[in-house]
């Protein structure tokens, strides 16, 4: 497909999300089928669509906060004593908004932990003006939900969630349950409002003095403490169907645990590692866990991280602080903002409070660059590698260019409750969609850099210095899938090894390509005045693979791309040295990600000498990284008898799943990386 | 051979069964003894081996000078806290001239270093390896001084007087006994093998006990030897040997590949 037809394809999509809002609220709803085939998705979705009801405000004049009141007047009001914890989604009730309605964030939930929601509702009242009117509503919105559940609990007799809900909107929390019960319910009221992908945050940060303060007053034990903890999680586990997004299990609410902070200490305390085992124990694939990790953290939360991931669930993730909080203020956050980041729903460092980052926006394709560079130049006149990488780097700067402008066609719902909860968009009498927040950028994510790089080496090495072909003949046998040239096919794929080894050229061009992006977007401005943001981890790798031809290095078309920062033949060590090599930092600080597979003996005969892997890991300068702790047997099996592996969870993209509810292009992505490192961990003798 | 450079088969990043912590092994080709069980086979011979497997044609080994493998081990420096080099084989102490430069190299930058030797070497060489290395992994394999001629085809007096040098020297010292049916597993041997650790069992960190496994099986097939033929050991004799080394007083551990 052309620049051309491909922006106008692209316009044609955001219209339908930007304007047709009256209708469009279905879209989301029934993503995650769609690679179920037409039939089943037919099934699935026209159900969901029959059954959605868009509830609209009385108020003549249409907004959002009009349409939220009377959501909140109208959603259905159920009580599971098993849940312990009140928390009910009514998925049956959502709003109609005009625009893209912010998702992928965490809340910043301290905020009504360690003060009431009517402050902050009645800051945003003082405003004035229209922002002042819609906190009005909101405010009157929220008291609605909160008044009718409380009646609905009493009737009920429901004495412990009644003791937790109590006074939740008019003072700070008080108690450690307390503090639990208002994360669920303004997460209940998020996904009642569509905002997808929400993450939890930095809970133990957040809750820690709460829990301290009652462990010392002698209300709550440990034991106690922890069983409130599994509820809490259980809660956040309901509706899971419902809050899927792109894939079932794409939830997003991410839990981040630990921290460094700006005195360079590390954060952690006993909920740390309650959540922990909490998640291993309960073994959900939602909510997950991201930990932040420093060469700072005592030993023992290392401990409890590969217990965790002993429970399979591909949690938790590790986010590398002594790397990341350094980028993140060069970047331009302030110190403290970078010290108490979170990430969005999979890895890209958000600051809650203070953000309306987009970190996921869209993915951007480096390799379709190159395909479209081989498609539309004469490469008879190309007759050096360096010529050949200026053909691509300027290339990738235009399509990077336009990539970014048409990032502008987005426009944002109006979103008052989000616009309380970040700061100065009160302070501003500006909604957070008109870039009210503290920070406003975009982040997008890339795939296909090693598709690029081993291509770009592979070309160098057998068209120009070794010459055995020219790259316009070679070019002739990839338009062609390869097909009938099968010996040329299989010299190329025993010459990669440079994307994830130990090859120093590999590591210098992928810096050199990260450099070019960054060089390009660094001054670029997004419409709210925000900028741009770019990383190496993308969840496009199966979709964007499969609409792409082969490459020069193996890839056959329609063959997925890498998996983030991975390498199917290169050992642990070696692909997180690659990773430590890589040049992070600049605009490149949304989210890098070294994904590879452990066979889960060599963690529980090793438990010890896997806990200073990840030391040393840490040291060598990984940005992040995620495991599946499974072997290739288990996920054939699983395939071949799903009813036997009902509770079989993997890692896909950024999230964990239930590994048969997966499309089979993940299934059989997810088998061959499992045998790949298998090989690779064997190791049979150079 | 070129002193200079060293003929390996394999550098082994993220090497966890060859001394503490995370390591990277290299096994050295060249060995003097030719024990039936032997996992490594492509090692034993101080020479490149041709082999063919799944149809196609490869060698087992290459020279590597000692700059590159100096680097290669320092690659995962950042994880050998602790951890370092574990020189395997083949019998490693074989090579010990072209590894001195190694050695010195991988000090100068803290590297840990280990051997995982048979001690079937001279005493030249053992006092090279003295001076140089930090952990020893020795095999305890036949005590007994003609079946370790005629089982082995090494001279089991040298060995015994290695050990004895080893074992006056401040290094320390991990022994790995491979119990084998028919060739190390017999009562007689046991209990030589138990006495020698008494003896010394104030100089001993730890005894491993090694079961026998094929693992080395496809490598005997593409090299286009035969295997030695050996049964397996019951887990009842295993455990009997394990408690015999364990009244010796020095930690035990059974290792299951």
């Amino acid at each position: 497909m052309d620049e051309k037809k491909s922006v106008m394809m692209k316009r044609i999509k955001l219209w339908i999300k930007n304007c047709l809002w009256k209708y469009n609220y279905m879209i989301p709803l029934t993503t995650k089928y769609r690679m179920a085939g037409k039939k089943e998705f037919l099934k699935k979705a026209l159900p969901r669509m029959a059954h959605t009801e868009a509830v609209r405000g009385k108020a003549k004049r249409r907004c959002v906060a009009g349409d939220t009141l009377e959501l909140m007047e109208r959603v259905e009001i159920q009580y599971d004593p098993l849940l312990r914890f009140y928390y009910h989604i009514d998925e049956n009730k959502t709003i109609t908004v005009k625009g893209n309605i912010l998702g992928n964030f965490p809340l910043d939930y301290r905020r009504i932990i360690e003060g009431s929601f009517y402050e902050l509702a009645d800051r945003a009242i003082r405003a004035g003006g229209e922002y002042g009117e819609n906190a009005k509503i909101i405010k009157r919105a929220v008291d609605r939900l909160y008044q009718r559940i409380l009646v609905y609990l009493n009737e009920g007799g429901h004495t412990f969630a009644l003791g937790v809900f109590d006074g939740m909107l008019e003072r700070k929390a008080e108690h450690f349950a307390e503090g639990l019960q208002r994360v669920l319910f303004f997460n209940q009221i998020l996904w009642q409002t569509r905002h997808r992908l929400n993450g939890i945050g930095r809970i133990d940060h957040y809750l820690g003095e709460l829990y301290q303060a009652d462990i010392e007053a002698g209300c709550l034990d440990k034991k106690e403490a922890y069983e409130l903890i599994k509820a809490f999680l259980t809660c956040l586990n309901q509706s899971y169907e419902f809050k899927s997004a792109a894939l079932m299990g794409d939830i997003g609410q991410i839990i981040v645990l630990g921290g460094l902070t700006e005195r360079g200490e590390y954060f952690c305390n006993d909920l740390t590692s309650m959540f922990l085992q909490a998640h291993k124990e309960l073994a959900y694939p939602d909510p997950k866990i991201l930990l932040r990790v420093s060469r700072n953290m005592p030993d023992s939360v290392i401990g409890d991280a590969v217990e965790c991931l002993q429970g399979r669930t591909g949690s938790p993730i590790f986010s590398n602080d002594d790397i990341i909080t350094d980028k993140l203020i060069d970047f331009g956050f302030l110190p403290e903002d970078a010290y108490a980041y979170c990430v969005s729903a999979c890895w890209e460092p958000f600051i809650p409070g203070k953000s309306s980052d987009q970190n996921n926006i869209e993915g951007f394709d480096l390799a379709k660059v190159f395909f479209d560079l081989l498609e539309s130049t004469d490469l008879s006149k190309i007759s050096s590698f360096s010529e050949l990488l200026k053909v691509y780097d300027r290339r990738l700067d235009r399509q990077l260019k336009i990539f970014v402008r048409s990032l502008d066609e987005y426009r944002w719902a109006e979103d008052p409750l989000l616009s309380m909860f970040t700061d100065s968009c009160t302070q501003n009498a500006t909604d957070i969609s008109r870039g009210g927040a503290v920070y406003n950028n975009y982040g997008f994510t890339t795939v296909g850099m090693a598709a690029v790089c081993d291509s770009l080496l592979n070309i160098r090495e057998y068209c120009f210095r070794q010459k055995k072909i020219t790259l316009s003949e070679l070019e002739k046998y990839r338009e062609n899938d390869f097909q009938g040239c099968e010996g040329c096919y299989e010299e190329l794929r025993a010459m990669r090894g440079h994307f994830g080894h130990d090859d120093k050229d590999g590591i210098a061009l992928a810096n050199h390509i990260i450099h070019r992006c960054d060089r390009t977007v660094s001054g670029l401005r997004n419409r709210l005045g925000g900028r741009i943001k770019f990383g190496l981890s993308s969840p496009d790798y199966i979709l964007a693979g499969k609409h792409s031809p082969a490459d020069f290095a193996g890839r056959k078309r329609g063959m997925p791309y890498n998996t983030h920062i991975s390498a199917e033949d290169a050992g642990y060590t070696e692909l997180i040295g690659f990773a430590g090599d890589l040049a992070y930092g600049g605009c490149n600080i949304n989210g890098n990600v070294v994904d590879f597979f452990v066979q889960p003996n060599i963690i529980s005969d090793n438990k010890e000498k896997f806990e200073i892997f990840l030391k040393g890991a840490m040291r060598r300068g990984f940005y992040q990284l995620q495991m599946n702790i499974m072997d290739s047997a288990t996920l054939i099996e699983a395939r071949k008898y799903p009813e036997r592996y009902k509770n079989l969870i993997v890692r896909v993209w950024g999230f964990s799943a239930y590994f048969n509810d997966l499309p089979e292009e993940y299934k059989e992505r997810l088998i061959q990386r499992a045998l790949k490192a298998e090989e690779a961990a064997a190791g049979y003798p150079v | 051979m070129n002193k200079k450079r060293l003929l390996v088969s394999n550098i082994q990043r993220f090497s966890l069964h060859d001394g503490p912590g995370i390591r990277t092994t290299v096994f050295l080709m060249g060995c003097p003894l030719r024990c039936p069980w032997c996992a490594n086979p492509e090692n034993q011979r101080a020479e490149i081996q041709n082999y063919v497997k799944d149809g196609q044609e490869g060698r087992f080994g290459r020279y590597i000078s000692t700059g590159e493998l100096i680097e290669e081990c320092l690659k995962d420096k950042a994880f050998y806290c602790p951890g370092g080099v574990t020189f395997s084989g083949g019998e490693p102490l074989l090579q010990m001239d072209a590894l001195m430069p190694v050695c010195e190299g991988l000090r100068a930058e803290g590297v840990h270093l280990t051997a995982e030797t048979s001690l079937f070497v001279s005493q030249e060489k053992l006092k090279m390896a003295l001076a140089r290395i930090d952990l020893f992994l020795v095999d305890v394999k036949i005590l007994e001084e003609s079946r370790g001629k005629e089982v082995l085809g090494g001279d089991v007096s040298i060995y015994l007087e290695n050990l004895e040098q080893l074992m006056q020297s401040d290094k320390k010292v991990i022994l790995r006994i491979p119990v084998i049916a028919g060739y190390t597993d017999d009562r007689e041997n046991q209990k030589k093998v138990c006495a020698l650790i008494g003896k010394y069992r104030n100089r001993i960190e730890k005894v491993e006990l090694l079961e026998g496994h094929r693992l080395g099986m496809p490598k005997y097939q593409a090299l286009g030897w035969p295997a030695g033929q050996y049964e397996e050991v019951s887990s009842e004799q295993m455990q009997e040997y394990f408690s015999a080394i364990c009244e010796q007083g020095v930690p035990t551990e059974l290792c299951r590949i």
